[in-house]
């Protein structure tokens, strides 16, 4: 049995791709797939990578554009807009999922990410089919593009175990130009 | 045919119910399934069948809802609730309110007595009349059986198959097929038991809210305040079958409810319910709660708070210095609170007025030391200080 929180996520990018019928866009960030590790490819504007499967734990790493509306509450993030607002965004598109529940949030400040000014979000939540996810979610906002940095596991067996490696993951992300 | 205005939002009936007319409509015909003797204590069955599904559904909401806990709106429920029902108690049914914490407009019941209804239905409410309607609505579902009538109103092949299916599949199905059927199939509807059923609660509904004392023409006010969110406007025709069963005698006996009483009751809900359309982005929806609250609580801190919020958030033409005016009310009305010291920063910080963002930076973080965001506002502190340095050199 498959979490169907990150099968909606990893469907919706690969049919989003598939509707402009397009190839995978240009990323404009860069980040290292540690040694043990796979890139799942996907024509969507994000890395996903994994160890064990991307059930167990990943990284998923993504940008996309502020004008796109966020599924759920179809609210916006805007350009400048302060980290913590656009955190608040976050939070609150996750609370609306349905697919989510007993959603906490354990953390939440403001963080440097490749030198951007954005926001740290660790949380837990039960997907619907009741595994049970810790995430830390780093974000921030450059120009017209929100970029998102996650690392989840099902919570009591894996995060603590790929923390370290996730932790390098975070600190070779930099921004490049569209490669 | 789209069922009507109330069915789909505060009058249905209990999940497991529509899932045994659903697979009785459905399975009815299909085949011959699991078979075992229809006369065989059919009615105790049905009983079992019932109550097996009632306690099921009702865990499941438990399981993937969040309650709204508030024990004094919660007594004041009970006591509509106590004041509605007839003397001529069901055996075993003990009626209670459960709120959820859901923008949602629904409300439903289950044979044991339990009434759910979701926070953004009660937040649409305008007077105890409208809410006793809408109570002794449902009070009607369990009262007069309604759950068990229509179950055993059908076919025996049905009810064999939905026992036995019931006890051992996920019935997470049904409801759409019930919603199927019933759409796809107009020549169902005049033949409906759902609909049937429907009609009768909001006969008897009617009938108890007059026998409690409530002016039905205030309580029918219901339908006009639901249809607000509802495109289609089909809840006049039921509107219009309840108001053709009242007699000029009935406007002579009814007392008008005092508004304002009932918005006492309901004024941390609305606050509850704004937080919560803000959340979702709701924003009409959020600003009629939190404009529902001040009108009836003018100095009410949190509300203009909120309603600040609302503004700051929506960002429109004007809607920040409005936002700015709730919260220096808000201050006004309670200058211990922190969070509208922060807003008045933000919104001075965005405008590049370090010097003015800064004392109210500083004031949030000395009325709350160990508030969760207080690193954001020391990182907005920090962001006003170099701001105000290099302005000084």
């Amino acid at each position: 049995m498959k979490p169907r929180f990150w099968i909606c996520i990893i469907l919706l990018a690969l049919l989003a791709s598939c509707a402009h019928g397009g190839g995978k866009p240009a990323l404009t960030f860069n980040a290292a797939v540690p040694e043990g590790w796979r890139e799942i490819p996907t024509d969507d504007a994000m890395m996903f990578m994994t160890k064990e499967g991307g059930y167990k734990q990943f990284v998923l790493i993504r940008e996309r554009p502020l004008s796109e509306p966020f599924q759920f509450t179809k609210k916006t993030m805007q350009p400048g807009m302060l980290p913590e607002a656009a955190a608040e965004i976050v939070v609150n598109e996750i609370l609306a999922d349905s697919n989510v529940r007993n959603f906490s949030v354990t953390e939440n400040r403001p963080a440097r990410i490749a030198g951007n000014s954005g926001f740290r979000l660790a949380f837990i939540y039960t997907d619907a089919d009741g595994f049970v996810f810790k995430t830390l979610y780093y974000g921030f906002i450059k120009g017209d593009t929100f970029y998102n940095i996650r690392y989840g596991a099902t919570e009591e067996e894996y995060f603590q175990k790929d923390l370290k490696t996730f932790e390098k993951v975070f600190e070779s992300f930099n921004l490049v130009a569209a490669k | 045919m789209a069922a009507p205005d109330c069915a789909k939002t505060n009058m249905r009936l209990p999940a497991g119910f529509s899932a045994a007319i659903a697979v009785c409509l459905c399975l009815g015909c299909s085949g011959p399934g699991t078979m075992v003797s229809a006369s065989q204590g059919r009615g105790e069955r049905l009983v079992q069948l019932l109550s097996f599904e009632t306690r099921r559904e009702q865990s499941a909401i438990v399981h993937r809802s969040t309650l709204y806990r508030e024990p004094q709106l919660e007594q004041y429920l009970d006591r509509v609730v106590a004041c509605l029902m007839p003397d001529d108690r069901t055996e075993g049914v003990a009626p209670q309110v459960v709120l959820i914490s859901d923008p949602g407009q629904n409300a439903y019941s289950f044979p044991d007595g339990a009434i759910y209804i979701h926070t953004g239905l009660l937040a649409q409410l305008e007077s105890e009349a409208e809410l006793a309607l809408l109570l002794a609505h449902e009070l009607a579902h369990i009262t007069r059986r309604h759950a068990l009538r229509a179950l055993a109103a059908s076919p025996a092949e049905a009810d064999e198959t939905v026992f036995n299916r019931t006890l051992s599949d996920s019935l997470s199905w049904v409801p759409e097929l019930t919603l199927q059927k019933e759409v796809a199939d107009p020549s169902h509807e005049p033949v409906s038991p759902r609909r049937g059923l429907e009609q009768e609660a909001d006969r008897v509904g009617l009938d108890m809210v007059i026998k409690a004392n409530y002016d039905p023409y205030e309580a029918l006010e219901i339908f006009e305040h639901l249809r607000r969110d509802n495109e289609s406007g089909a809840g006049a025709d039921r509107l219009a079958a309840l108001l053709k069963t009242l007699t000029p005698a009935n406007s002579a006996v009814g007392r008008l409810t005092d508004r304002n009483v009932f918005e006492k009751h309901l004024q941390n809900l609305l606050f509850e319910e704004g937080r919560l359309e803000l959340r979702i982005g709701r924003w009409d929806e959020a600003l009629r709660c939190a404009r529902r609250l001040l009108r009836n609580t003018p100095t009410h801190a949190r509300g203009h708070f909120l309603l600040g919020e609302i503004l700051r958030q929506r960002n429109d033409a004007e809607d920040v210095p409005q936002a700015l005016v709730h919260y220096f009310r808000a201050i006004d009305a309670d200058p211990s609170l922190p969070e509208p010291h922060k807003a008045i920063g933000l919104i001075h910080l965005k405008k590049g007025q370090a010097r003015l963002a800064l004392g109210f930076f500083e004031n949030a973080l000395a009325l709350a030391p160990h508030a969760p965001d207080n690193e954001y506002i020391r990182s907005y502190l920090t962001q006003c200080i170099i701001t105000i340095e290099g302005e000084d050199l």
